[in-house]
């Protein structure tokens, strides 16, 4: 294992807590959203994490134990839309009822916190790593 | 005739220095993967523990033999985990590894500057005269 193996392993923590963001913030703005693509209300996403290894399976103890973190793919939420009572919506249906997607702003907002300080703990990785460069540079001199 | 007091000091302290200091990395990498992993579920936490050359004489009672599975280089022993009961499987508390990579990397700082002094040291006496 080299010191370089560790940055990688903290930049794939950064990559997949960028990416739990960017779901989280895709199911705050699409929150109201009641036409897709493949029609129907917007469905709340979830990205999937699954630890990597980095070394084969013949490799000493100590790299068979290393992982990256990576995104698997990106899950949707089973739960069944709101439906809220909206006569007026150009979405609603003849008892008036307009299918909303099963966001809560709550849930989002505690997942976009939960995020950014797991994405502030590789960061101190990414830091620590260069601290201990630096160190090694200085027995040298 | 007496020692030479800079060789006993090169031999004695300087390869203990190397060994921990490559532990200190190699710990730094395992603590990397848990903090990577810190949302995975079903994760299990890696750990790395200091073995001293007792312990490794112990455990591999003849030099030609191949180390034991879960000892990484430099015999120091690797320890997964069991798994969590938390609600997602996952044993990262991620307050604990990032005082923990913090204080692993502080004291690779702490061993490298005893290392350079060491080192400074032996060019004074080697030289006569401090740089």
């Amino acid at each position: 294992m080299k010191l370089g193996d560790v940055s990688d392993i903290a930049a794939s923590g950064l990559a997949a807590q960028r990416a739990r963001l960017a779901v989280t913030a895709s199911n705050l703005a699409n929150a109201e959203t009641t036409r897709t693509e493949r029609g129907g209300p917007y469905r709340r996403q979830d990205p999937v994490f699954a630890a990597e290894k980095v070394a084969p399976a013949f490799a000493n103890a100590l790299d068979r134990a290393l992982h990256k973190v990576e995104v698997e793919r990106v899950s949707e939420d089973p739960r069944p839309p709101i439906q809220r009572y909206q006569p007026g919506h150009p979405d609603a249906d003849e008892q008036g009822f307009v299918a909303l997607p099963h966001v809560e702003i709550v849930e989002e907002m505690a997942n976009m916190i939960a995020a950014a300080r797991s994405f502030q703990a590789n960061l101190l990785t990414l830091a620590k790593v260069r601290e201990i460069t630096d160190a090694a540079l200085q027995i040298g001199r | 005739m007496a020692p030479n007091p800079v060789e006993g000091l090169l031999a004695g302290a300087v390869p203990d220095l190397e060994r921990s200091l490559r532990f200190r990395v190699q710990r730094q990498g395992v603590l990397a993967a848990n903090l990577a992993n810190a949302d995975t579920p079903g994760y299990r936490r890696a750990e790395l523990h200091f073995e001293d050359a007792l312990a490794n004489a112990m455990a591999q009672t003849d030099p030609r033999h191949l180390a034991g599975a879960s000892r990484g280089p430099g015999g120091h022993r690797v320890e997964i985990e069991p798994p969590s009961r938390s609600p997602d499987r996952n044993g990262v508390d991620l307050g604990q590894e990032v005082l923990e990579v913090s204080r692993n990397a502080g004291q690779f700082s702490q061993q490298a500057a005893v290392l350079a002094r060491l080192i400074a040291l032996a060019r004074i006496a080697a030289t006569g005269e401090p740089r």
